[in-house]
């Protein structure tokens, strides 16, 4: 069991190093006027938690943090910053924030030579109930294929590269994460039984739970409409009430809506107040798509996205002769 | 004697019971809540304490409560539901007939923090003064009894000081103070007078007057549940009266943009938090039939002010975010004297951006101060038009 406050996974001299390059880039980019307002993490009660941080300043850059604590996702505050900000605006992220960057400007929601994307080494993010006990990593950073900078790529930089060996060989699952990270209900992910009553049983008894809160859609990098079908008042597309066959449709619309476009962040299934396993159906989607489609990393944004194009030689997991079609929901 | 939170005189009455004999205390409530009375009690399920329908009341272990500092969700649901039907209609115009659905059962709530027992206070404020009391509320709430639990540990979430509330504040029908295996019970009110009674019927108990105030003591001291950023015995109801001069100060303050830059303009703060209760009115028709509901609602949430014909009075989130905090701590208090916030904590630590009430209450504390010291210096500033030019 770590102690308490000592983060899992980032060997304290490493977030050290990174904090400290993380704040030097943050300040010499405003310094030079390379951009208007960097986004990255500040720490805010309780727990410490890195909450997120508009800097625009220099004399600001040194509030900025890394670490397990910084759980909230601020790739998608670009959609508001670059447009309220004179020039760019650079995201200081991790793997999950710099891959929501790219879904915005996949989705041509925000312009790419208006931001600069900074991509910092990861050893997960922090539950937010276990930070008070030291911390466990959230779910969804175990199977976190992004922890580790990319090198090569357009319009991204990298800072502590040198310190991503360390982190590679740090492990994410201290002995204090188990508990925080054990299935909730039924095991977590595609292998589950997610077909059939089986299917109906496990998520009805999930959905009834849900407050129709809106926190999963107002985090998710992927639901970047301006009116949002699920929240319109006027037409209401889908009924305000909470009873079963209504909450079905919110959440099936809304993982359709993001099926192929979804990036693997978490941040629905962090915000989620009644625990819902949301990232569950996005990986039954991206089974799918993977096994469908052969693409290999569904969640990374401007590559092939087979959904977002039609094509007649697409596959079809209807017709007899094919025998894919695993994993979905029926 | 002395007056009970209902106002009804009283002489005080206590017991002391057996912490394994909850289930009675359970049963003693439900025999004046009534013949078809539920029971509601906190449950850990999926590694969460959520409120729960109780069909086995002697099942219920309070030394499981100690592990619970509170639910993730509020318990306001139970009498608020989030969904409600006001009424059914079946047929066409000119022959349509109206149904209004039946009465809820009532409800015990056992295990209630005293922060979300005084959230039901606030509600009532909220809901039932005045001259047109909210119907459903006022039949759930006359016919609810709720049994509040003092607080043995805390979280770093939990801020009732900063709300001007402690662990013990007396609230609910009855207050029960967890000492070791006892569970030492005082009344508060009528209906919690009536479950004492009856418990006593079941199971005679001796009175604990003295031993009830001691543990009330040991456990208000336990220090800590003031709000971050804020000092022990520095607490919202510091906050001025609202004078006109002061709420303008406060709704101009320029700090409102740089707060809500995080909001995401989610509903999560207002359907966690115990005291929120406005709500929307929709129709939902099935052919000839279709029934009205109205269901909670946010007004941190996009187009929650949007009129017919399009107009929305508070389109930007910083407005929306103003409202919010400005109604928790200001105008709520200037219509009926008390926070609408009781310092649950759940928005704090629910919110997905990570903001936090008390941010918002140290810049409001900031600028009444400013406006008290404006005035004053106002007053002593050189060259100011004198109010007799003799």
């Amino acid at each position: 069991m770590p102690d308490a406050g000592q983060p899992v996974g980032y060997p304290a001299e490493v977030l050290r190093d990174l904090q400290q390059l993380v704040r030097d880039c943050a300040r010499s980019l405003l310094e030079q006027g390379e951009v208007g307002m960097v986004i990255g993490h500040r720490a805010a009660a309780p727990y410490g938690r890195g909450v997120p941080a508009f800097v625009t300043e220099p004399g600001e850059a040194g509030q900025l943090m890394v670490g397990p604590q910084c759980q909230v996702g601020i790739g998608k505050y670009l959609l508001d910053q670059t447009r309220a900000t004179r020039g760019r605006v650079a995201v200081i992220g991790r793997g999950c924030d710099i891959l929501a960057a790219r879904r915005l400007i996949a989705d041509n929601r925000v312009a790419p030579d208006q931001v600069l994307l900074l991509w910092v080494p990861c050893a997960g993010r922090a539950v937010p109930e276990a930070m008070a006990k030291g911390g466990a990593v959230a779910r969804h950073c175990l199977q976190c294929d992004v922890r580790l900078p990319e090198p090569g790529q357009d319009g991204i930089e990298i800072i502590g590269a040198h310190l991503a060996g360390a982190l590679a060989s740090a492990s994410l699952v201290g002995e204090g994460c188990l508990e925080a990270t054990a299935p909730r209900i039924a095991p977590a992910g595609p292998g589950a039984d997610n077909a059939g009553d089986a299917g109906y049983e496990r998520w009805s008894g999930w959905f009834e739970h849900c407050l129709r809160c809106y926190a999963c859609r107002a985090t998710c990098p992927a639901c970047n409409c301006d009116i949002c079908v699920l929240e319109s008042r006027s037409p209401q597309w889908v009924e305000r009430s909470t009873a079963l066959p209504q909450q079905f449709m919110f959440h099936f619309i809304r993982a359709m809506d993001v099926a192929g476009r979804c990036v693997n962040c978490g941040e629905c299934e962090r915000a989620c107040p009644a625990g819902i396993p949301l990232m569950d159906l996005q990986q039954l989607v991206a089974a799918d798509i993977t096994e469908l489609f052969g693409v290999e990393r569904p969640h990374v944004p401007g590559e092939h996205e087979p959904l977002g194009i039609f094509d007649a030689r697409d596959p079809d997991p209807e017709r007899p002769a094919r025998t894919s079609g695993g994993g979905a929901l029926s | 004697m002395t007056t009970a939170r209902d106002g009804s005189p009283r002489r005080r009455h206590t017991g002391n019971l057996s912490s394994d004999r909850l289930g009675a205390l359970a049963r003693a409530a439900l025999a004046v809540a009534g013949p078809d009375a539920v029971l509601w009690a906190p449950r850990q399920a999926a590694q969460r304490w959520a409120w729960e329908p109780i069909t086995s009341p002697d099942d219920l272990d309070p030394r499981t409560w100690r592990r619970m500092v509170n639910t993730r969700i509020s318990p306001k649901g139970i009498l608020l539901p989030q969904t409600q039907e006001v009424f059914s209609w079946q047929g066409r115009t000119p022959k349509i007939a109206l149904d209004v659905p039946p009465p809820p059962q009532p409800a015990v709530i056992l295990g209630l923090r005293p922060c979300d027992a005084v959230a039901f206070d606030r509600l009532d404020e909220a809901l039932l003064v005045g001259e047109w009391p909210d119907v459903a509320y006022a039949r759930a709430r006359s016919r609810a009894v709720l049994v509040t639990f003092a607080c043995e540990s805390m979280s770093p979430e939990c801020m009732c000081e900063a709300a001007g509330l402690s662990p013990t504040t007396p609230s609910g029908d009855l207050l029960v103070l967890p000492a070791g295996e006892s569970l030492l019970l005082e009344a508060l009110t009528a209906k919690g007078e009536a479950v004492l009674a009856e418990l006593e019927g079941r199971e005679p108990m001796p009175e604990a007057g003295s031993l009830v105030d001691a543990r009330r003591e040991e456990l208000a001291g336990a220090a800590g549940h003031h709000a971050p950023g804020l000092a022990a015995g520095q607490d919202w109801t510091r906050l001025p009266p609202a004078d006109p001069e002061t709420v303008l100060a406060m709704f101009g303050m320029p700090g409102w943009e740089e707060l809500a830059r995080p909001c995401l303009s989610c509903g999560l703060c207002a359907f966690v938090c115990p005291t929120c209760h406005c709500f929307a009115l929709t129709d939902e028709p099935r052919g000839d039939t279709g029934r009205r509901v109205r269901t909670w609602d946010s007004c941190g949430l996009t187009d929650f002010m949007r009129a017919a014909g399009g107009h929305d009075p508070r389109p930007a989130k910083a407005q929306r975010m103003r409202q919010r905090f400005l109604h928790k701590l200001v105008y709520h208090r200037a219509a009926h004297g008390s926070l609408m916030c009781t310092g649950c904590g759940r928005c704090a630590a629910g919110c997905p951006a990570g903001l936090h009430i008390a941010t918002a209450a140290k810049m409001l504390l900031a600028a009444a101060e400013q406006v008290a010291q404006d005035a004053l210096s106002g007053c002593a500033a050189p060259g100011r038009p004198q109010e007799d030019p003799q």
